[in-house]
């Protein structure tokens, strides 16, 4: 049930779900009125339009992507192994600490490779929720595309973009294992 | 037997239907606001044709998607008016016959021959115009307020503010602001832009293309949209009678998209039908009420087409007024377009 109420959100289009969160961070929007309605602020709190309303879209959206992926690796660890553990006297910390987050390590790094390749590909978030004050790599080879036609410059911010994600996939290579997803 | 008959049904129905898929095609690079339904049906069954639509945004992307398709792929090309010359200079529009376009009933000042127009032959026709001015919410700000854009820029409505996400005509109406002629700006006239362009960015909680810059004043995120307009809010205007518009004081930037026919059209005839459909009367209130946004119509006798409401809220009777206020969007050379950009860009990322 906790699983299908965090997927339900995912069941609509990632557009949607970008206006959705403006709407909720807005002047008007329900963050806004609890915090005023509680006495918490007497005037309206800028939210949206910032880096924080980037932020909360990020995790929002990609949290999910991360505990799925977790999810998925812990449902192919063997339980007798945290049995075996705890047979020879290791205390529940313990058996998370020495076996079951080793083992789980290499799905906690491809789910963290896969969210940060994502976000900062991500072109959407930052357009609606960043409100153009803050530009994303993605945000400045789309302007050089679609205003200037300057194929070449955003061809060069592409591959940037790709050597990032690069070094990323080499320091995390060790621990990758895109099979356990 | 059975699939060979239902086969041989489908057949006999699809041959039957007008615009079937067997129906010629036209294939337009257009704007938004063309792909009401309500605009482009009214043609498709007089010609029994279909008109498939691409929209794009920014001269930059249709000149990329021409530049990448085969010759004849489009027939019709609507553009910002300021970049007819542009495209006319890389060939890439066909002669439109004058005589069958209907220009003596447009407004005198939106005909702009001089962008239109080449060695006498004509190669497209305005079909629609309006500002970038202000667009505010008359119910949360102080409409006295709106005719001064450096009141507007006052502590006062900081953070209140949204400003539209297109360099040209948010520079073009700061230009006014410091007395500037838009259809004269320079290099030099840079370094006091960057100042104005800075001090709009200061005083702003956002900065958003069409969608944006409708949700920030429509959910009261922002009071007041700098370089907004009609086509900002006369869509919104039936359900929220407090989003308005004015022109300030000073002036404001006047913006116009043109129509043509491309000179690789695989179909030219029916894409000259669709141009003199659109510029019609008929094709014009259609335009003007587009469900993307609204617009001045160029064509005068539109007004016999559109409701006293609709252009009420257009501002039909002000239009002489304004027109004579309104400068149009600065139309700088390569060299000076690339630096307004890279100020542009400067300024969001500030």
């Amino acid at each position: 049930m906790a699983l299908l109420l965090a997927v339900l959100p995912f069941w609509t289009s990632y557009v949607v779900r970008s206006y959705s969160w403006l709407l909720v961070l807005s002047r008007e929007g329900i963050v806004n009125r609890a915090l005023m309605g509680l006495g918490l602020t007497d005037a309206p709190v800028t939210l949206a339009n910032t880096r924080f309303a980037t932020v909360t879209g990020f995790v929002h959206f990609f949290t999910m992507l991360l505990t799925l992926t977790i999810y998925a690796n812990l449902r192919q660890l063997p339980p007798n192994y945290a049995r075996a553990a705890q047979d020879l006297g290791a205390s529940g910390w313990g058996t998370f600490r020495h076996v079951i987050l080793p083992l789980t390590l290499p799905g906690i790094v491809t789910g963290a490779f896969l969210t940060f390749v994502l976000c900062l590909g991500d072109y959407v978030t930052p357009q609606v929720l960043g409100g153009n004050n803050e530009l994303t790599l993605p945000q400045v080879i789309m302007v050089q595309l679609g205003r200037r036609a300057d194929f070449p410059l955003a061809s060069a911010l592409s591959i940037a973009l790709m050597g990032l994600v690069t070094v990323a996939y080499l320091l995390s290579a060790r621990w990758l294992r895109l099979d356990r997803i | 037997m059975r699939l060979i008959d239902r086969a041989g049904l489908s057949t006999a129905l699809l041959a039957a239907l007008p615009g079937s898929a067997f129906a010629q095609e036209l294939n337009a690079l257009v704007w938004c606001d063309h792909t009401d339904p309500a605009l482009i049906e009214p043609f498709e069954a007089a010609h029994g044709v279909t008109v498939n639509l691409r929209e794009y945004e920014g001269t930059g992307a249709a000149l990329a998607t021409l530049e990448q398709s085969q010759p004849g792929d489009w027939d019709v090309l609507v553009i910002d008016a300021i970049d007819v010359p542009r495209v006319l200079d890389a060939g890439l529009l066909a002669e439109l016959p004058a005589g069958e376009l209907p220009t003596a009933d447009f407004f005198p000042e939106v005909v702009m021959a001089e962008s239109t127009t080449r060695d006498g032959k004509t190669y497209a026709v305005t079909e629609k115009f309006g500002y970038n001015t202000v667009s505010f919410n008359s119910e949360t700000v102080d409409a006295a307020d709106m005719s001064d854009l450096s009141t507007i820029l006052s502590d006062k409505y900081a953070g209140r503010i949204a400003v539209y996400d297109y360099y040209l005509p948010v520079m073009g109406l700061a230009a006014v602001n410091l007395g500037l002629r838009t259809a004269e700006l320079t290099a030099d006239d840079l370094p006091a832009l960057r100042e104005e362009l800075f001090r709009m960015k200061d005083h702003a909680s956002s900065v958003g293309e069409v969608v944006a810059s409708q949700t920030a004043l429509a959910t009261g995120e922002a009071d007041i949209v700098i370089g907004g307009g009609e086509w900002l809010t006369a869509g919104l205007a039936a359900e929220q009678p407090e989003l308005t518009w004015t022109i300030p004081e000073k002036g404001a930037v006047r913006w116009a998209q043109s129509i043509a026919v491309l000179a690789d059209s695989a179909n030219p005839d029916l894409a000259l039908e669709f141009v003199k459909y659109i510029v019609s009367p008929e094709g014009q209130a259609r335009l003007a009420t587009s469900s993307c946004y609204w617009g001045m119509p160029a064509n005068r006798l539109a007004g016999d087409h559109l409701t006293a409401e609709q252009k009420a809220t257009l501002r039909w009777d002000e239009q002489p007024e304004y027109l004579a206020r309104a400068q149009l969007y600065p139309a700088p050379d390569a060299e000076l377009d690339a630096q307004m950009q890279d100020l542009w860009l400067e300024m969001l990322q500030r």
